[in-house]
């Protein structure tokens, strides 16, 4: 079996699991599944259940277990064109291909069709015991019981001999995964009650883009898992799964010093900057400048030999590229010496499962300290449904704030001057605001800048006038005129020029 | 329709925020109410509140200095409702104004005109 002797037995233990050939899975299931118990993964036809089975079957292979797959639907060949395409072979897999006698043309062996289909059905059962009992493999797949129930033909036969599988292999050192394709009309709840586990395979079609695929632990016993869905994608290798992402499980001590934007002017108006473990979002009209200052606080990072990653939904690496070069902000010295990693999304082709994974792997595998998310409208596209994205975005960014990584959020309004349109009312589980906003005087157009909340310490209420300058981006001192026309027009009075923007220090 | 949602009523808008208490300003005018200010300091606040009545008040907690409930409790005394328009958690708002309705800022402007309408509304039921 699959334990290594421990000297105690491991089903009372309960520490020695079986790996299900997923670290996906694994890390849902809290290790893998206890050993020689009967478990079922079902799910529609295309929706991995075959790969997912065969991984669990190599991995068996991998520690030089005996193991088997008894097919009653899918041949040799088949079962050897899916392992080819995942770069796997089936050389340690015994593939027993069991194909029931009365679909069988081959006359040799035709049974009678006088035979009832009692016999039939046990024989078939009789043929897998016999195999078992001689090949004594520590892993079998069962592949599928949708062909036992129709060999059956009742409900109460079909039950029957399911129980007999059961107890077969209760009796042996053996862990069996039998795959179900959910093809009788009504879900099958007594599977579930015989299989000690059941996991549940989904495609869904989303309106647009690729397909969705999620992972569901129904029910296991005595193991705790994680419940829920959780994304996955079939790669090359097999699935891919996303674990939902559950921030309690996350965290890291760290201290919440500042995370400096490469501009003290900046830093001010935020009350002395932007603390680690803390969230910002950034909204304003499209052009007003927002991904400017959120790259600049990434460049910033990197300039520190801290690791920023930029989360681009909307926007080309070349759209990044020509926007540091007109600020003549060091992008590419930042991406070559890979602290800073530009990411662009699809968001029609990745789930936001996905996504998570993602921004979970720069954080724990690269060790970023400051992601950009470019721009929630992007993300938001990726999701069918808002409350999910809000829900989503609630655990991402607690877990990125446990994790102690100054994380900004890009969002666009609708309109360009006045009330503004937001399409998703995020600013709750924002830590600060930064609103972006034109401005007119005597004719042209100009940019302000003010912080419209921050959680923690106080923060300038003022509004700062910003440009986009070839040496990064410039703040002038407060607009004391704005705030003195509050008694009524919206227009900026001062009499006179605005005050002259200071080039902006040293970066860094 | 909609529009006319404040006709005839008066809104005191209390906020530092020049961009915010414009909005506000511009949002509450175009459903028919009056507004007065915006005033961005709790004097100036006093100061209207002696000369006129408003309907209700929306009040920005953070005028520059930290969270200050002086302008609340002098609206509260007057019997004018209120809403809080702000950035910071419910924990921030003492008790006795618990009942008050809370913006989260940046306010959407149907947000704003939803709370708004809803205050004045209870307003007639008294």
């Amino acid at each position: 079996m699959a334990s290594d002797d421990l000297g105690s037995d491991p089903e009372e233990t309960g520490f020695e699991r079986v790996s299900t050939g997923s670290e996906g899975l694994d890390d849902i299931l809290g290790g893998g599944f206890d050993p020689n118990r009967m478990y079922l993964y079902e799910g529609r036809p295309g929706t991995g259940k075959t790969t997912i089975a065969l991984q669990f079957l190599l991995a068996g292979v991998r520690r030089g277990e005996r193991v088997l797959y008894i097919t009653l639907s899918e041949t040799r060949r088949e079962l050897a064109l899916v392992a080819k395409r995942h770069g796997w072979t089936l050389d340690g897999i015994e593939v027993f291909e069991l194909v029931p006698p009365e679909t069988s043309l081959d006359p040799d062996q035709q049974l009678t069709i006088l035979h009832p289909a009692e016999i039939e059905l046990s024989e078939t059962t009789n043929l897998v015991f016999e195999k078992v009992t001689a090949l004594d493999p520590s892993r079998v797949v069962f592949d599928s019981l949708s062909e036992l129930r129709l060999l059956a033909q009742n409900p109460l036969r079909y039950r029957r001999q399911v129980l007999a599988l059961k107890h077969f292999f209760a009796a042996r050192n053996c862990t069996v995964v039998v795959l179900d394709d959910l093809s009788s009309a009504d879900t099958d709840l007594q599977l579930h009650s015989i299989a000690h586990g059941v996991i549940s395979l989904e495609q869904l079609a989303i309106d647009y883009g690729a397909e969705r695929r999620r992972i569901r632990v129904v029910k296991m016993r005595g193991i705790k898992f994680r419940g829920g869905y959780h994304d996955f994608t079939i790669r090359t290798g097999g699935l891919k799964i996303f674990p939902r992402l559950i921030a309690a499980e996350h965290h890291t001590d760290f201290r919440g010093d500042f995370t400096p934007s490469g501009n003290s002017e900046l830093d001010r108006l935020l009350g002395g900057g932007l603390e680690r473990g803390t969230n910002a979002l950034f909204i304003g009209a499209a052009g007003v400048g927002k991904s400017s200052v959120a790259l600049s606080f990434a460049l910033a990072a990197a300039d520190r030999g801290e690791h920023a990653v930029y989360f681009a939904f909307d926007e080309g690496r070349g759209t990044l590229e020509a926007r540091a070069r007109t600020l003549g902000l060091p992008l590419d010295r930042a991406m070559a010496s890979g602290k800073l990693r530009f990411q662009q999304i699809d968001p029609a082709e990745l789930s936001p499962g996905e996504f998570a994974a993602n921004v979970r792997s720069s954080v724990e595998s690269d060790g970023a300290r400051v992601i950009v998310i470019d721009s929630l409208n992007g993300y938001l596209a990726a999701m069918p449904d808002e409350r999910f994205l809000v829900l989503q975005m609630h655990e991402l960014l607690t877990y990125l704030g446990q994790k102690g990584v100054l994380t900004i959020l890009v969002l666009a309004q609708h309109g360009l001057v006045g009330p503004m349109d937001t399409p998703l009312d995020i600013s709750y589980l924002s830590d600060a605001v930064v609103m972006l906003r034109y401005f007119e005087v005597g004719g042209s157009v100009r940019r302000a800048l003010s912080v419209v909340k921050k959680r923690s310490g106080n923060h300038e209420h003022t509004i700062r006038e910003f440009q986009l300058t070839r040496s990064g981006i410039a703040l002038g001192p407060p607009l004391t005129q704005f705030s003195g026309i509050f008694s009524g027009t919206p227009v900026y009075r001062g009499e006179q020029e605005l005050p002259t923007i200071p080039e902006p220090g040293k970066r860094g | 329709m909609s529009s006319m949602l404040l006709a005839g009523r008066s809104v005191l808008v209390i906020e530092d925020d020049y961009y915010l208490a414009d909005d506000a300003r511009q949002t509450l005018e175009d459903a028919g109410a009056s507004v007065l200010g915006p005033v961005s300091s709790m004097e100036d606040a006093l100061g209207l509140l002696d000369q006129t009545s408003p309907d209700c008040a929306l009040v920005d907690i953070n005028l520059g200095a930290g969270p200050s409930f002086a302008s609340a409790q002098a609206i509260r005394s007057r019997n004018i409702p209120l809403i809080f328009l702000t950035g910071y958690d419910a924990s921030t708002i003492p008790s006795e104004f618990a009942d008050a309705p809370r913006l989260q800022k940046p306010v959407e402007a149907r947000k704003l005109l939803a709370a708004v309408a809803a205050l004045v509304a209870s307003l007639d039921r008294r």
